[in-house]
C-alpha cells in the first residue's frame, strides 16, 4: 500500500515502530565498538583502535577454560536434550497414549515457570545426588530446559509428513525404533536439526542455573561473566558516588559469533525467518492464532455503518 | 519412547519441584511457618510489590513498541520484511547478558546516555538512570520486546488482506479500518504476547540483578538473597512456591481469557 495512503494512525504506527526497534538494536550496536575501544575506561563512541582486548582473552587460561567448558556441557546438553526430545515427539505424534495433553504440558512446563525456581530446586536433588559442581549436572539440567524447543521444532517437522509412511514401515514389520530411524528421521532432520541449535544455544546462554549448579573448576562462560560484573559492581555498591564500572571484561563480549550461528541459520531460509522463530513459542500461542480463520462477517458490516463492536 | 524425557523432566523437574513445596511446607510436619515467616517481612512484601509495578510497566513498555512493530513487521512489503525482522531477531539470538552489559555501558553516571543529555544542556548533573526500577524497566523491556512483537506480527499477518479492502469500499478510511478490522482481530496476538512477557518478567533474575545493582529486590531476586544472605532454604522454597503460585494464576487468567473470547468469537459468527 502507498504510504500516502496509509492514513495518520498506521503512520504513527508505523514512526513508533522505527523507534521500537532502534531501541532493540542500541545494545547490539554499542557492543561491537566498545571491544575495539582502546580507552581502558569504557566510553562510547569509542577513542581509537585497538584488538586488545581480543588478544587478552584469546591468550587468557580462564577465559577460554570456561569457554571450552561451555562449548562441551552445550554440546553434551544438546546431545542429551535432542535424542530424548526427538523420541518423545516421536512417540507423541505415533501413539494414542492416554494423557497424552498433560505429558507434553510437563514436559513444556520448565520454560514457563522462573529460572530461579528450577535452579534451586534441582540444586536440592543434586545435593543427594553427588551431583553439584560437575560438567555433567550442569548439562543434564541445561538439557531439562532445552528439551521443550526441541520438542517443539520436532513436532512441527512431524506434522509436515504423513502419518501413513510412518504406519506402513510398522506393518511392513519394522519395529518401532527401526521404523523411526529408516523412515521418520529422515523426513524430520531438518526440524531435529534446527532443535539441536536451540538446545545448544540455550546451555551456552544459559547463566542462572549455572550460577547455582557450577563450582570454582566448572565455571561456564556465562557464569564468568556475570562473576566479573558482580565482582566490579560490589565497590560500587558501598561508594555510590565513584563512577560506575570501568573496566569490565571487555571479553564477554565474545560469546555474540556463537549466538549468531542460528540467525545465520535463519536468514538462510530467508522467507521462514520469522515464522520459524515462532514454532518454540508457547504452544498457547500456537492454539490462539488460529482462531483467527474464523471472522465473523457481521462486524465488517458494522464497521462500514460505523457501529461498534464487542470484538 | 517418551519415556526417556520423560523420566529426565521428571527426575529433574517434577521431582525437585515437589521437593521444594515439601520443604516449604516444613515435611514432614506439615505447617505453613515459612509462608507467614515470608508474609511477616516487610522486605519480601515490598519485593512482591516492586515485581508487580516492574512487571506491569514492562509489559506496557512492550505493548508501546511491540504492537507498532509487529504491525510494521506485518504490513510492510515482503521485500523489505527480512531485514526488518533483522531488528528484532539479532537482539532474540543475542544473549540477554551481553544486552544488559551494553545497558549498563550507557546508562552509568558518566556513560554515554547521561554524557548526550548534559552536552545537549537538557540536565545538569547526571540522572541516576540505572541501579534502579527505571533501568531495571528499560532493560527487561529491552529483553522481553521480541516475545512481544512475534505473536502480535502473526496475528496482523494471517488477517485476510480482503476485510481491509471490504472495509474500504464501504466507506472506512485507513485509520478506521485499522481501528474497526485490524485492531481487534489482532487482539489474540496481544494477549499472548502480554502472557509471555508478564509470566517471564514475574521470574526475570538477570536484569534486575544487574541493572538493579542490587537496589531492586524483585521475587527472583530476593530467592537468591535468602539463600545466600540469610542462608534460610525453607524461606527460599517458600518464596519459590509463592512465585510458582502467582504465574500459575497468570496463566490460568489468560486461558480464561482466551476461552471467553473463543466462545463470544462462537457466537458472534451464528449471529
Amino acid at each position: 500500500m502507498p504510504w500516502r495512503e496509509r492514513g495518520a494512525l498506521p503512520i504513527l504506527l508505523v514512526a513508533v515502530a522505527i523507534l521500537g526497534m532502534i531501541f532493540l538494536m542500541v545494545p547490539i550496536l554499542v557492543i561491537f565498538p566498545l571491544s575495539i575501544d582502546t580507552s581502558p575506561m569504557l566510553r562510547f563512541p569509542p577513542r581509537g583502535f585497538t584488538l586488545r582486548w581480543y588478544q587478552e582473552y584469546l591468550t587468557s587460561e580462564s577465559w577460554l577454560d570456561a569457554t571450552f567448558l561451555s562449548l562441551r556441557v552445550a554440546t553434551l546438553a544438546s546431545l542429551i536434550a535432542t535424542m530424548a526430545g526427538t523420541l518423545a515427539a516421536i512417540g507423541m505424534h505415533r501413539t494414542r497414549v492416554p494423557g497424552r495433553r498433560l505429558i507434553s504440558i510437563v514436559l513444556i512446563a520448565p520454560v514457563l515457570l522462573p529460572l530461579v525456581v528450577v535452579a534451586i530446586a534441582i540444586y536440592n536433588i543434586y545435593a543427594v545426588l553427588g551431583l553439584i559442581g560437575t560438567q555433567f549436572g550442569i548439562a543434564l539440567a541445561h538439557s531439562v530446559l532445552a528439551i521443550p524447543f526441541v520438542l517443539l521444532n520436532v513436532n512441527a517437522a512431524l506434522q509436515a509428513i504423513p502419518r501413513s509412511y510412518d504406519e506402513a514401515a510398522l506393518s511392513l514389520g519394522a519395529g518401532p525404533l527401526a521404523a523411526a530411524r529408516i523412515v521418520t528421521l529422515p523426513l524430520i532432520w531438518r526440524g531435529v536439526a534446527a532443535g539441536a541449535v536451540f538446545a545448544f544455544v540455550i546451555s551456552f546462554d544459559e547463566v542462572v542455573i549455572a550460577m547455582f549448579l557450577s563450582s570454582v573448576s566448572t565455571t561456564t562462560l556465562p557464569k564468568k561473566m556475570l562473576d566479573g560484573i558482580f565482582f566490579d559492581l560490589s565497590p560500587v555498591l558501598a561508594a555510590i558516588t565513584k563512577p560506575v564500572i570501568g573496566e569490565i571484561h571487555r571479553q564477554d563480549f565474545f560469546v555474540e559469533p556463537v549466538t549468531v550461528i542460528p540467525l545465520i541459520m535463519q536468514l538462510a531460509d530467508r522467507d521462514a525467518a520469522v515464522t520459524s522463530l515462532l514454532r518454540p513459542m508457547t504452544p498457547a500461542l500456537r492454539r490462539t492464532v488460529p482462531r483467527l480463520a474464523v471472522v465473523p462477517a457481521t462486524e465488517l458490516v458494522n464497521v462500514a455503518s460505523g457501529s461498534k463492536t464487542g470484538a | 519412547m517418551i519415556a526417556p524425557a520423560a523420566l529426565l523432566v521428571g527426575v529433574l523437574f517434577l521431582l525437585p519441584i515437589g521437593r521444594l513445596f515439601g520443604m516449604s511446607l516444613d515435611y514432614p510436619n506439615w505447617t505453613t511457618a515459612f509462608f507467614a515467616g515470608l508474609f511477616s517481612s516487610s522486605v519480601y512484601v515490598k519485593s512482591l510489590w516492586a515485581t508487580l509495578r516492574v512487571s506491569v510497566f514492562v509489559v506496557l513498555g512492550c505493548l508501546m513498541f511491540g504492537y507498532p512493530i509487529g504491525y510494521l513487521l506485518a504490513t510492510c512489503r515482503a521485500k523489505l520484511r527480512p531485514y526488518l525482522a533483522l531488528t528484532v531477531l539479532l537482539p532474540f539470538w543475542t544473549s540477554i547478558l551481553v544486552r544488559n552489559f551494553a545497558w549498563m555501558y550507557l546508562l552509568q553516571r558518566h556513560g554515554t546516555v547521561n554524557e548526550l543529555l548534559q552536552s545537549i544542556g537538557i540536565i545538569d548533573q547526571p540522572l541516576r538512570l540505572m541501579f534502579n526500577e527505571f533501568g531495571v524497566v528499560l532493560g527487561m523491556t529491552n529483553a522481553l520486546l521480541p516475545f512481544m512483537v512475534l505473536p502480535i506480527y502473526v496475528a496482523i499477518q494471517s488477517q485476510d488482506e480482503a476485510f481491509l479492502e471490504a472495509a474500504g469500499s464501504l466507506g472506512a478510511g485507513p485509520s478506521v479500518a485499522f481501528l474497526k478490522v485490524t485492531f481487534p482481530l489482532s487482539l489474540p496476538g496481544i494477549y499472548a504476547g502480554t502472557l509471555l512477557v508478564f509470566a517471564t518478567a514475574l521470574g526475570f533474575f538477570v536484569t534486575p540483578a544487574l541493572l538493579g545493582g542490587g537496589k531492586v529486590l524483585v521475587a527472583a531476586t530476593y530467592i537468591t538473597y535468602e539463600i545466600e544472605i540469610l542462608l534460610n532454604w525453607p524461606g527460599a522454597a517458600a518464596a519459590s512456591i509463592v512465585l510458582l503460585g502467582i504465574i500459575l494464576i497468570v496463566v490460568a487468567a489468560y486461558m480464561r481469557v482466551v476461552t471467553i473470547e473463543r466462545l463470544s468469537g462462537a457466537d458472534d459468527a451464528m449471529a
